[in-house]
């Protein structure tokens, strides 16, 4: 015979619980690939929303890294022709300029550098008057701008004439210009116009006019005049400005002619590169390339570019996607703890089936003289046998479904928590004894519950630490929730025993059996359920919870968005011209508007000394027309409209009341009163430190009031905010901004981190239900040794199978409601005490904390979801079960 | 640890040995003050009916429940005072046990040969290659040499006690317990069984106790005591003769078994027939002491 030792005893010991083993072991792959798969999906859809608020938050400008400087930029071959991919003549020019932007970029550091495309620029001359030359008949009065770009040609389309032809020393200058410019200059291809510069007259020609090949490219977005002209009002008529390009290699000539120039290099971040695991990197070193100075090659005489600092706004909208990624990372961490802990408690019933499925083999070899430490090393390893490799599969397959590498801690801890934790579990069944179980069930209890009360005073009291902009987690918020949820279960394992007794009580006066009996094995046997019972609380309290956080998040958006917009509809440019504010005036379903003119920089006095502070002018009457009712509206005193020779009553933000703190106001000489405080961030404005005053009154106030940037509107009743949105954005054009609360809202909804929330909250209630059914139907395979010998002496004495349906329902209903009752009350005690104390204002945008809402229909709708599948999951573990139980009692011979 | 066994102490040695269990606040007596002492190398049958203690007794004797009072020491241990590491030892090397069922005895999952070298695994009292000769030699002993490629499963109830046999000898001990080996085998199977026992006694001298309800058991065997309500009432003693033709007579003796202070037990047929009951006459002759009823009592004054 070959060699038979213990580590074949375990073996072969470990084969004989096959199915408990395997149902171990495909547990430990469920548990180790979720821990190993799940931080891939949550970093790729913390990235998602991050890419997605750089995208639809900034604008393409913002998301540049751009400087602006007065001056010629370097002019000059560079030192690798070959490598700079311009033609020899224009690598001449521009050689040198590419050298240094290229050492520009490479001087980034590493994340900055991957995240942006190489940089690219304009160069510009001032716009000076162009006139036609003596004999030619007139033509619109226009200045032209001159511009040189080594990849023009690339970027264009000539629509007639050609592209321009390199200067000869004092000849005609060629030019390009786009066909809406030359058509508004009245400039025909081959006319020639005279330049007058400072320092003499050129000929210009136009040799060709084109249009963009790609006009939604950003770039365009960094040239004034050079698509479609700008109109100018003159003394003597409109002047019209438009830009043309030069032939690269004739800049050098042309620059000198034409001063001064204008010169504006820039980096475009690119969202699709940017990783929310890279964002704290990106923004170090973004702030670290802004606050640098670049002077672009030794500055000479004829090429002096001013020194250079770079500015972006992408690390606010970074900075604040981040602030809103740690609350969706700690929002997924609460909903994880749901269903790793009914996970958990799955794993420890599997491996106590395990260990129940060994006792016979242990009983043998504790007669035969295998020490306790033996025995618990042989369950221990059989375990392990089935759980090592389900533990390493889980990891292999959470890799593969994640797509990130684990790191070595996270795999030990992966393989700890679902191979050696359960192991550990299933050889210490045998060690406890009744008074040694009970004490260690009190201690574990007093354990809880001392560190569910230590968490609840302590968010109570100080509240969770507010978004720090990094994805750091809030243990305390993360440990709260199961903490507390398990609190709910230990009571619910006290109080339900009691409870149980009192029905055993009543049953004994019923004539019936089950109800008697059910009750008083279920009261005896109510710890036996206790994982079942965790799992279940667990579970179902954090599917409440989600919720809540979700019903919370969409409330406080929406109520954001209303504040943002401030109207039921609201127009916002630079400038909206009054052609604009009638045309909106005048579309179906507008009832009226109220037009805010922002004079920024204006100079207030306060006291003896200065402050400088916007000036918002507002018709107050239309103002509170528009806004009755709004929520976030400004109310604004009847009194604003009337001076009565006085002072001027004016409305100040919270934000300018601090900054003059009381002392005496005036502005143009005029007294001022403070009539009321708002809020500093309004719809009326992006300005926070402001002052508004009346439109009747300004005049008295201010030089020349600007164009209203913002118009606020009023709709009919009747009128279907969509389709008056749609008139509006036809009556006012592209460029102003239309929006209404509605789209606020489903923008800011739209948000990866806000659809991966509800996702999440969706995936770990449906796992929950599913980890907390499976820990319920073992613990009924659990006891069906009892059971079944009970069973049995009841069905000699004239039990129906109806009475031992009954019985079963006994062992599992009372857990099982008990579990749900008490997870939905900790739910909602959750939500009123969790949601408060998280910092959910970079979802909301609301300045103040988001008031918790448990949304009824939502909340019902999880929790209805999970108590669904948990009750089919176990109706169809039982069928399951009855079937492989009838298979199991008609084979011939008993096994052992 | 127990000191080394004395010379001429018998391997098994009760002395008013008493167990009394609380079962749901009922006190039972399942022993009371029993007596008992089995030499090296004696075969004995413990023979009782249900509920005599025997049982208890035996769970005692293996180390695996604990005397209440009295003495038991089994192969030099005294079992009231044997700590944990000590029984894990005495369980190892100084006795082996044979239950009634299979699944008591034999790892289920295991051939014949697995199970006999299984336990000297646990009990690290081989090397693998001296497993492998002992288990050869073991079940050449009981000769279940076809049965031991099989798993139990596989195999007749005669044939997995005798494998139980063997596997509870593998590991050389002093003492063989037995309990109710027979109990799920016919006739033929349980002579069958009881003849490998005696088979194992004989050849290797261990001393062997049977545990058992069945009366017929003593027929196989030298000695036979009964138990009767905890405590040992009467052996039997077999003995064999040869006479001067060579022909073997079998002679079976009962006596009744007197303790240290006196007492000792009536048979029940003795009792019924002479209608003792609450007090007996004794009276003390030159060699005998005699029981007679007590009229008066019989007569109800």
């Amino acid at each position: 015979m070959t060699r038979f030792g213990m580590i074949r005893l375990t073996a072969r010991t470990a084969r004989t619980a096959v199915g408990p083993g395997v149902f171990l072991a495909l547990l430990a792959v469920a548990a180790a690939s979720l821990v190993v798969a799940a931080p891939g999906p949550v970093e790729g859809a913390l990235t998602g929303a991050l890419r997605y608020d750089l995208t639809s938050n900034a604008g393409a400008a913002e998301r540049e890294l751009r400087a602006d400087g007065v001056g010629v930029p370097p002019v000059g071959p560079s030192t690798n022709p070959s490598a700079s991919g311009l033609t020899p003549a224009d690598d001449a020019v521009w050689g040198a300029l590419e050298d240094q932007l290229g050492e520009l970029h490479a001087s980034m550091g590493p994340t900055l550098r991957a995240s942006v495309a190489p940089a690219q620029f304009t160069t510009v001359t001032d716009a000076v008057a162009v006139s036609t030359l003596p004999g030619e008949p007139p033509a619109q009065v226009t200045e032209l701008a001159l511009g040189a770009d080594p990849r023009f040609a690339d970027r264009i389309r000539i629509d007639s004439g050609r592209l321009p032809e390199p200067v000869v020393a004092g000849g005609d200058v060629d030019v390009v210009l786009s066909t809406a410019c030359a058509e508004a200059a009245e400039w025909h291809v081959g006319d020639r116009r005279s330049l007058t510069t400072p320092t003499g007259t050129r000929v210009v020609r136009l040799s060709g006019t084109f249009t963009p090949r790609d006009a939604t490219d950003p770039f365009w977005t960094h040239t004034s005049s050079l698509v479609r002209p700008s109109v100018l009002a003159g003394v003597s008529g409109s002047i019209v400005v438009v830009q043309g390009y030069l032939a690269p290699v004739s800049w050098p000539e042309v620059s000198t002619v034409a001063a001064p120039v204008r010169s504006s290099i820039w980096f475009r971040i690119d969202p699709g590169v940017v990783t929310m695991a890279t964002a704290g990197a990106l923004v170090s070193e973004i702030r670290a390339f802004e606050s640098q100075t670049h002077v672009l090659g030794p500055a000479t005489e004829s090429s002096r570019l001013e020194a250079l600092r770079f500015s972006t706004r992408a690390p606010t909208f970074i900075d604040a996607s981040v602030r809103r990624g740690a609350v969706s990372l700690q929002a997924l961490a609460m909903l994880a703890a749901g269903p790793a802990s009914a996970l958990l408690a799955a794993l420890v019933l599997a491996a106590r089936l395990f260990a129940r499925r060994l006792e016979t083999a242990s009983r043998v070899m504790s007669a035969r003289g295998s020490g306790r430490l033996r025995l618990h090393a042989v369950t221990a390893a059989s375990a392990l046998a089935w759980l090592l490799p389900g533990a390493v599969g889980g990891v292999l397959a959470g890799r593969t479904l994640g797509g990130t590498t684990p790191t070595g801690g996270t795999v030990l801890v992966t393989v700890a928590i679902t191979a050696i934790m359960p192991s550990l579990v299933a050889a210490g069944r045998w060690d406890g004894t009744g008074a040694g179980l009970l004490r260690a069930r009190v201690m574990a209890e007093i354990g809880v519950l001392t560190v569910a009360a230590a968490a609840v005073l302590v968010l109570v009291r100080n509240g969770a630490a507010s978004s720090s902009g990094t994805e750091s987690l809030n243990p305390l918020l993360v440990a709260g929730p199961p903490v507390v949820a398990l609190t709910g279960a230990i009571v619910a394992l006290r109080v339900l025993p009691v409870a149980l007794r009192g029905l055993a009580v009543l049953g004994r006066r019923r004539p019936g059996l089950t109800t008697f009996l059910g009750a008083a094995r279920s009261s005896r046997t109510v710890s036996g359920g206790a994982a079942a019972m965790t799992a279940l609380t667990l579970g179902l309290s954090i599917a409440v919870f989600s919720g809540s956080i979700l019903s919370t998040l969409s409330t406080g958006i929406g109520t954001s968005s209303r504040l943002a917009t401030g109207a039921d509809l609201r127009v916002s440019a630079s400038a909206l011209s009054d052609d604009q504010l009638r045309t909106v005036a005048a579309v179906p379903g507008v009832r009226r508007i109220a037009a805010v003119s922002t004079d920024r920089g204006v100079d207030l006095s306060v006291g003896a000394s200065h402050a400088t502070i916007s000036v918002l002018v507002v018709d107050t009457v239309a103002l509170n027309a528009v806004q009755a009712g709004v929520p976030g509206g400004l109310a604004v005193p009847a009194s604003l409209g009337h001076t009565d020779g006085g002072p001027v009553p004016v409305i100040l933000s919270r934000r300018a009341a601090d900054l003059v703190d009381g002392e005496p106001l005036s502005l143009a000489g005029h007294a001022l009163t403070v009539a009321a405080v708002a809020p500093s961030v309004t719809s009326l404005s992006n300005s926070t430190t402001w002052l508004l005053v009346d439109a009747a009154v300004a005049p008295e106030l201010l030089t020349g009031i600007p164009s209203p940037e913002v118009a606020l509107v009023r709709l009919d009743g009747t009128a279907r905010p969509d389709l008056v949105t749609q008139a509006v954005r036809r009556a006012v054009g592209t460029d102003p901004t239309v929006t209404t609360p509605a789209e606020l809202t489903r923008a800011r909804t739209a948000s990866p981190a806000l659809t991966g929330l509800w996702q999440a909250a969706v995936v770990a209630s449906a796992l929950s239900g599913i980890c907390g059914a499976f820990a319920i139907v073992m613990t009924l395979v659990l006891g069906s040794g009892a059971r079944s010998r009970l069973l049995a002496v009841l069905a000699s004495l004239g039990a129906t199978r109806r009475d031992e349906r009954a019985l079963t329902a006994w062992e599992i209903g009372p857990t099982t409601v008990a579990a749900l009752v008490s997870g939905g009350a900790v739910g909602v005690l959750l939500a009123r005490m969790i949601i408060p104390v998280m910092d959910l204002r970079p979802f909301t945008g609301l300045a103040g904390t988001a008031t918790t809402v448990i949304d009824v229909p939502s909340t019902t709708a999880f929790a209805g979801a999970f108590c669904a599948v948990v009750l089919l999951v176990i109706a169809l573990s039982i069928v399951a079960l009855r079937a492989t139980h009838g298979r199991r009692t008609r084979r011939p011979m008993a096994e052992g | 640890m127990t000191a080394p066994a004395v010379l001429n102490e018998p391997d098994i040695l009760c002395t008013d040995l008493v167990r009394i269990y609380r079962s749901h606040g009922v006190e039972v007596q399942a022993l009371q003050g029993l007596n008992l002492r089995v030499e090296p190398g004696e075969l004995v049958a413990v023979v009782g009916s249900s509920g005599s203690g025997k049982s208890t007794l035996l769970t005692i004797l293996s180390g695996i429940d604990r005397p209440t009072a009295g003495g038991a020491r089994v192969a030099g241990h005294d079992l009231a005072l044997m700590g944990p590491r000590e029984r894990v030892g005495f369980q190892r090397r100084q006795v082996g046990f044979v239950w009634q069922q299979a699944a008591r005895n034999l790892l289920p999952y295991l051939t014949a040969a697995e199970n006999i070298a299984a336990v000297m695994a646990i009990a690290r009292t081989a090397g693998p290659r001296a497993r492998v000769r002992r288990t050869d030699e073991v079940i050449e002993l009981l000769g279940v040499g076809d049965a031991r490629d099989l798993r139990p499963v596989r195999m007749s109830g005669a044939q997995q006690q005798r494998v139980a046999i063997a596997v509870a000898i593998a590991n050389a001990p002093r003492v063989l317990l037995a309990d109710e080996p027979t109990g799920e085998l016919d006739d033929a199977a349980s002579s069958d069984v009881l003849a490998a026992m005696r088979t194992v006694n004989v050849e290797s001298g261990v001393t062997t106790l049977i545990v058992t309800h069945d009366p017929s058991v003593s027929q196989h065997v030298r000695r036979t005591v009964q138990i009767r309500d905890g405590r040992t009432s009467t052996e039997v003693l077999r003995t064999m003769r040869v006479d001067d033709e060579g022909e073997e007579h079998h002679t079976a003796e009962e006596f009744a078994v007197i303790d240290r202070v006196g007492r000792l037990q009536l048979p029940d047929a003795y009792v019924t027939s002479l209608g003792l009951r609450d007090r007996v006459r004794l009276g003390l002759e030159p060699d005998q002491v005699t029981v007679r009823r007590d009229d008066r009592t019989h007569d109800g004054s």
